[in-house]
């Protein structure tokens, strides 16, 4: 089912790169030599408008990090990042606030991302104060109606409370009001339900996709966990160590996955009924290497059961595996 | 309202009385004693009398028909012990509190710019401060005080300089872990300029924290006033003053006259116990070392 | 008789802001080479359950009621049997890899201090070599024991406390959340090495975890906590395919799970207060088939087709 409204693209990322200068050693600094860690290594995707994508990974596979590039809290390194066709770089400073207005965020844990010292409305509110919209009791309202949309009623009386009377999943929930309060097109959320219990899980998640339908947002959902991706995406791209390396449609993606990360990833996750998807069960071998020894050619060739000399020497091209469905691996190619 | 219990509810209880009974010293107290702190010169009747030097305290004279009681004894030159005790408390916590709001104000401002501005900037400025903080801080203010002279202001901002340090490191602190904590991030990224993140953020974070560094830097500013005053710097007699006339009640101890020195001591020491008692106190009850389970 | 078994448990703790009723009263048993998964979320008292049958809460808890492994009563023995019985007869295995290991430590000197402490090993030299071929069951290189716990990912990390737990042949190894600090893939790992030690050396797990899916797969019976009581306690396949607590069968649909149903059922309301929990039976406020009997009277665990359930309605 695909929910794109019109042909346009919300989000499109080219070749983005995010590197890391690291810290040089004596030697290093003498021979002018500087070494990167490479968060994030020439990826491209894009997000049609009204669509979600989630962006699956384990540590280390840079994924928050493109989530931070588009949101503008870091800066690329290489690529380009396209808001709504429009490149974020050579925006002036003022169409380039704008443009970012339209671009909020949810952070994975509430307890820290929201301030302990301010009231739940004010900090619902900021966001309008900060962008001078409206007058100050319009302000409020706004704020107020955020509240109930994300059903914290009476909103009232969740405006005047500190974030450390509410429960995890509530303070989850004064998060996205605070994201949604500027009416923004393109929500960032960023393992939203990671650090929420597992009851309320399922609350955001709903509240997550109710709102999708309710406001028309493009959403880029950043997870590790594949189950809730499942259920709240369009289109998956899998990273691993700063690459894709699999991306299309979910159900696609899901039932005949293609790289061998993704059918570990698929078989990882521990079901009620073990079902296994893809015919033979793969397992890599050892853990994700320390990003600063990145391995040479395709990034995954020292824990890959079918990894061959090829695969250690050049890094893997896209192939097509379906309609919409890419993955970047020497055994399709 | 109930008993106060345990160790830092009764800290609480018991240094507010003090720093209360001080601070009403402080205010009112000078109006009271008046010309007794500064002058054994004692005017009845239109007659001028002088009262003698060295009296033991609980001495009592009849002047002129009037009845004086000396609670505390006549220092050297008789001025009325208890009238210089109580109108030292004026010149002493009047100096502690310039000195501790321009430290506090001063460090705060300067934490604050070099924790969220960061680079050279804060490189340069942490090197001076570290190197102030490294330095011993009686010395430091000796030093400033000697330099700037006699008065209240001169002798404020001396000791404020060396506690400028405390402040900027602790602001520092909190505002570098402060600058990355997500609901600063969500603040950017809602499109929030730099003023408004520090006044709206971090500075509200910064603030107890800050609280609950100043009474005991109160205290600490006595203790450095009596320092300075004993040895006779920032003050110009006959101004009473805890430190310096502990200074002199020091030579006339071994003579037997320990009145005149141990009483501004005994002053010296419950304003900052009840100082210390409030901050202390204070801290246990906002900030718990008890495990929460 | 059972390995272990917890009789009428309650703990309190004392906090700042309140008295926190954490266990309310749970009975349940382990039985030899079985693993009772106990499965709930942050408030439920599972780790609580963990911590004071092992007899390692802080001072400020209270506890009352039995917990009898082997028939002993862990509850009334003095430290020092307490300490030999730690590690030797019930271990535990902690969520976090990084604060089981001592920094400072090798990772031999655990095994060695460990093992002397207890008897198991007369010299240093017999300790590591135990210590070598446990690990390379566990799937460390023996290599590793001259590293510093900071020297290994967490996954092995984890491998080496459970190699800890396992060092001394314990009757009872108490797993506590031992696969949420993980990544996906070495998850799948330590789950997969965890039903391999289940087959080979059939030790006795308790099993604590929020995810319904890992207890299906370790677990033979699993028992379900909410705000420190039991809810439900069965055979694992059978409470999964057909719960019969209201909670039960409201978290297993709130679960997403790929393939399934993209349209979840969340469990209305919040989560408790353990400070003040509901009155009756604590799911009430949530529940759809509360009744006036739910609000008022706390549901007695009653036996119903082969399992336990504590519940008006369905019980």
């Amino acid at each position: 089912m695909s929910r794109a409204m019109s042909g346009a693209e919300a989000l499109r990322v080219e070749d983005l790169r995010v590197y890391y200068p690291l810290r040089r050693t004596l030697g290093e600094v003498l021979l002018r030599r500087q070494r990167f860690l490479r968060a994030v290594d020439g990826v491209t995707l894009s997000i049609p408008e009204g669509t979600t994508l989630a962006l699956v990974g384990e540590s280390g596979s840079g994924k928050t990090t493109v989530a931070r590039a588009v949101v503008g809290l870091v800066k690329p390194t290489g690529g380009r990042v396209l808001l709504w066709g429009r490149d974020v770089s050579a925006l002036s400073d003022r169409e380039l606030k704008e443009v970012r207005r339209a671009v909020q965020m949810v952070f994975q844990d509430p307890s820290v991302s929201l301030n302990p010292r301010m009231r739940v409305g004010d900090q619902v509110k900021y966001p309008l104060d900060v962008n001078r919209i409206g007058t100050p009791e319009e302000r409020r309202s706004m704020a107020l109606e955020a509240l109930r949309t994300v059903g914290l009623t009476p909103p009232e009386e969740f405006y005047s409370r500190y974030p450390h009377q509410l429960s995890g999943g509530q303070r989850q929930r004064v998060a996205i009001a605070r994201a949604i309060v500027l009416k923004p097109r393109l929500l960032i959320a960023d393992e939203p339900i990671s650090n929420i219990d597992v009851s309320a899980r399922a609350q955001i998640l709903e509240l997550l996709k109710g709102l999708r339908e309710k406001m028309g947002l493009s959403m880029l959902y950043i997870t590790h966990d594949l189950s809730s991706a499942w259920v709240i995406a369009d289109t998956v791209a899998v990273m691993y160590l700063g690459k894709l390396v699999e991306h299309g449609p979910v159900e696609e993606v899901f039932s005949n996955p293609h790289h061998p990360y993704t059918k570990a990833l698929l078989q990882a996750v521990p079901s009620l009924d073990r079902r296994e998807a893809g015919s033979e069960v793969v397992r890599l071998k050892g853990e994700i290497p320390d990003p600063l020894n990145m391995p040479s050619g395709c990034r995954l060739h020292p824990r890959c059961p079918l990894a061959t000399e090829k695969c250690m020497r050049e890094e893997p091209p896209a192939v097509k595996a379906g309609e919409n469905h890419w993955v970047y691996c020497h055994l399709y190619a | 309202m109930r008993l106060p219990k345990g160790f830092a509810e009764w800290g609480l209880v018991v240094g507010t009385a003090l720093v209360a009974m001080f601070t009403a010293l402080a205010l009112v107290g000078e109006a009271l004693v008046g010309q007794r702190a500064v002058s054994n010169i004692v005017v009845v009747d239109g007659k001028v009398y002088e009262v003698p030097p060295l009296l033991p305290p609980g001495s009592s004279l009849t002047i002129g028909g009037r009845e004086f009681a000396f609670i505390m004894g006549t220092d050297q030159l008789g001025r009325d012990v208890f009238a210089r005790v109580v109108g030292g408390a004026r010149f002493v916590l009047t100096v502690a509190f310039l000195s501790t709001v321009i430290s506090a104000v001063v460090g705060t401002i300067l934490g604050l710019l070099s924790g969220y501005i960061g680079g050279l900037f804060d490189r340069a400025l942490s090197l001076v401060m570290d190197s102030m903080y490294a330095f011993p801080g009686l010395i430091l203010a000796i030093a400033i005080a000697a330099l700037l002279g006699v008065g209240v202001l001169n002798i404020s901002l001396a000791i404020a300089v060396v506690y400028i340090p405390s402040y900027y490191r602790m602001v520092r602190g909190v505002v570098l872990s402060l600058k990355s904590a997500p609901f600063v991030e969500a603040a950017v990224v809602a499109g929030a300029s730099s003023w408004s993140i520090v006044t709206r953020h971090i500075l509200p974070n910064v603030v107890p924290q800050i609280v609950s560094l100043l009474p005991v830097s109160f205290a600490d500013a006595i203790i450095t006033e009596a320092g300075l005053t004993f040895l006779g710097l920032g003050i110009e007699p006959p101004t009473p003053d805890w430190g310096f006339d502990l200074n002199k009640g020091r030579q006339f101890f071994l003579a037997g006259y320990w009145w005149i020195g141990v009483f501004p001591g005994l002053m010296i020491i419950l304003s900052v116990l009840g100082f210390l008692l409030v901050g202390e106190s204070l801290n246990e009850l906002l900030n718990p070392r008890k495990v929460e389970a | 008789m059972s390995l272990l078994r917890v009789q009428d448990l309650w703990v309190r703790y004392r906090t700042r802001r309140g008295v926190v009723e954490a266990l309310s009263g749970v009975s349940l048993s382990v039985e030899e080479g079985e693993v009772l998964g106990v499965v709930g979320e942050s408030g439920s008292g599972k780790s609580t359950l963990g911590l004071a049958i092992i007899r390692l809460l802080p001072g400020s808890a209270e506890v009352r009621g039995s917990v009898l492994l082997n028939g002993k009563d862990l509850m009334s023995l003095p430290e020092e049997e307490l300490r030999r019985i730690r590690g030797r007869e019930v271990s535990m295995v902690f969520q976090d890899p990084y604060s089981s290991l001592n920094p400072v430590m090798r990772i031999g000197d655990h095994f060695v201090e460990l093992m002397m402490e207890h008897g198991a090993a007369a010299t240093r030299e017999e300790a590591l070599e135990i210590a070598g071929e446990l690990l390379e069951r566990l799937g460390v290189p023996r290599s590793r024991l001259n590293d510093y716990p900071h020297q290994l990912s967490g996954g092995q990390r984890q491998r080496v406390a459970i190699g800890l737990a396992l060092a001394l042949k314990p009757r009872l190894v108490i797993a506590d959340e031992i696969t949420t600090a993980l990544d996906a893939l070495v998850e799948r790992q330590i789950i997969d090495l965890v039903k391999e030690i289940k087959r080979e050396y059939k030790t006795s797990m308790l099993f604590i975890t929020h995810n319904m899916g890992l207890v299906a797969e370790v677990a033979d019976r699993v028992a379900v906590l909410y705000a420190g009581r039991l809810a439900e306690l069965g055979e694992v396949h059978e409470v999964v395919s057909n719960p019969l607590h209201p909670y039960t069968e409201a978290l297993l649909r709130s679960v997403p799970r790929i393939g399934g149903s993209k349209d979840l059922k969340p469990i209305p309301g919040e989560p408790p207060d353990m400070r003040n929990p509901p009155p009756g039976c604590r799911f009430h406020p949530r529940c759809p088939l509360a009744t006036d009997r739910c609000r008022r009277k706390e549901p007695p665990l009653v036996e119903r087709g082969g399992r336990l359930v504590a519940c008006h309605v369905r019980g």
